[in-house]
């Protein structure tokens, strides 16, 4: 079973391997996560391809009653930001609209996906930690957001929606999609944060809502361009990453 | 990279995570970007066998997601897309079925991408994209699909007033109006027409037809009040050029739609329309 080999590598695998090392924070993940989380993910797992699930090669879509089980907490910060590639939203080899936000939503609500990862942009301490979304750049946000598993090529467009929620869910290892690069935050019940894909530390603050009509308004939006190439697939990741990670879990 | 592993990753078989963002499209555009130069020629051919492959299997997702791949290679810089076209010319034999939006709507797009497809075959299209809507009231395939074959008919000639009749008369048939889709058909229809002023006369005879062939006021009154939100930001938002944004301005203004007058051709048309409704009275 999966979660056995991962605890394996987590109490005495060689981190330096970095197989072993995704291993381990899979399994920190695990540790971390409530006890509800713990079950659901133990039957999840049952039969999976660790490896897989590992490289990033076989995956687990969290269906609706697996998603959003985490903390549900008031939504305090003035704006939410939702960053997703523009090609989800609508392809189109031509001229761009420009849109009301709210003409925005039914399009995100038929989304294939259950749950938004959402975040402020602040970090552990609620300090803002990036620039304002037209002013951001795009490598360093993917990046910070922890948006793993993609090559951004220059040129790419992504859309950064600025929502209003009145709550909002500490996002789960479930919703994550058993994700070893996800980050798991114990200590801390009202929001999690993501691991920067740049430095391997916690940085910025995010919660999960449903893609469902009536949890969250959307206030404004931003289209942004790629202006460098930015790759973020697993075995692209860079040695700060790993190294901070593998310190992370043997101080 | 062979056609079988190509399936494999559009079928969802390869560690595609739809809430972390990753579906399909990324994942192949993932292993794309690792072939050299030689492979990735060699990767277009087994990309369209794996197309026809779906749609021999009715696979209208994965088919989406293939031509949505083929998007993504020609918006990023420097674009990848396949020299050799041709590879792409069963698309145009290729009819998807009414019920078979995703389909639809993947072929279109990749051959709006491609630059493909004569005017007749454009014109065919929207009639095959309204008839899929209508069926379907699928808002987000279907409703793709008409978009995209707006924009490719416009590409090649000016789209007609009964065109525009049948597609507003069907969105006013959808539970509610998709507004993202319909402005970008608005706007990309109008920065691409040659002629705006050709333009305008076909959307006022168009909307004016439907609306005279409609007897139940609350239903035109549904109609325009659907019309209205998505004509507000067309114009106050995208700049369309002078001869759209005096109609805009004129459809917006309260009773516009009644007071404005009316060019000969739209006269003629508009008499036609009456004396067909008192036959039928």
């Amino acid at each position: 079973m999966c979660i056995d080999q991962w605890q394996g590598s987590f109490v005495h695998g060689d981190l330096s391997d970095r197989k072993t090392l995704r291993g381990a924070l899979a399994y920190q993940n695990y540790e971390h996560s409530p006890k509800h989380i713990q079950v659901e993910a133990a039957k999840v797992m049952q039969g999976m391809d660790c490896e897989g699930l590992l490289e990033l090669k076989k995956s687990f879509f969290a269906n609706d009653g697996q998603c959003g089980l985490g903390n549900e907490v008031p939504f305090s910060a003035d704006v939410a930001y939702f960053v997703i590639r523009k090609q989800k939203l609508f392809p189109n080899p031509g001229f761009s609209a420009k849109f009301l936000p709210e003409d925005l939503l039914d399009k995100i609500l038929r989304l294939n996906r259950n749950v938004l990862f959402i975040s402020d942009w602040t970090d552990a301490c609620g300090s803002p930690a990036l620039p304002p979304p037209d002013q951001v750049d795009c490598a360093e946000l993917v990046q910070a957001l922890g948006l793993c598993g993609v090559m951004w090529k220059e040129g790419a467009e992504i859309t950064i929606l600025g929502m209003k929620m009145p709550q909002a869910r500490k996002s789960t290892w479930l919703d994550s999609g058993l994700a070893f690069y996800w980050h798991a935050v114990p200590d801390q019940p009202n929001w999690g944060l993501t691991r920067s894909l740049k430095s391997g530390r916690p940085a910025l603050r995010e919660w999960v809502v449903r893609k469902q009509a009536g949890i969250f308004d959307i206030e404004a939006y931003w289209d942004r361009k790629f202006e460098q190439n930015c790759d973020l697939r697993v075995d692209k990741l860079n040695a700060d990453y790993w190294d901070a990670c593998a310190k992370e879990l043997r101080p | 990279m062979n056609k079988q592993e190509i399936l494999s990753i559009l079928r969802g078989e390869r560690g595609a995570s739809p809430n972390m963002g990753i579906e399909e499209d990324d994942l192949l555009a993932n292993a794309f970007f690792d072939l050299s130069d030689v492979e990735k020629e060699a990767f277009w051919p087994e990309l369209s066998d794996a197309m026809k492959s779906l749609v021999a299997d009715r696979e209208g997702m994965p088919f989406y997601l293939a031509a949505r791949f083929i998007y993504g290679m020609g918006e990023i810089k420097p674009p990848r897309l396949p020299r050799k076209k041709s590879l792409f010319n069963f698309l145009l034999d290729a009819m998807a079925e009414k019920d078979q939006p995703a389909q639809l709507a993947g072929t279109l797009l990749t051959l709006l991408v491609l630059k493909m497809g004569k005017p007749e075959f454009w014109g065919r299209q929207i009639a095959a994209s309204l008839d899929s809507l209508e069926a379907t009231q699928d808002a987000n395939y279907a409703m793709a699909a008409v978009v995209y074959a707006f924009l490719g008919y416009n590409r090649c000639t000016t789209i007609s007033a009964t065109d525009w009749s049948r597609l507003f008369s069907v969105l006013s048939r959808l539970p509610s109006l998709p507004r993202m889709e319909m402005l970008e058909l608005l706007v990309g229809v109008e920065k691409e027409a040659k002629r705006p002023g050709e333009l305008e006369e076909e959307l006022d005879v168009g909307l004016g037809t439907l609306r005279t062939s409609i007897r139940n006021n609350e239903e035109s009154t549904r109609i325009d009040q659907s019309l209205a939100p998505v004509f507000k930001t067309w114009l106050e938002k995208n700049e369309p050029r002078q001869a759209i944004a005096a109609w805009l301005s004129k459809e917006l203004r309260p009773g516009g739609a009644e007071r404005r007058g009316l060019s000969p051709r739209r006269f003629i048309e508009r008499i036609g329309a009456e004396r067909t409704n008192q036959a039928v009275a």
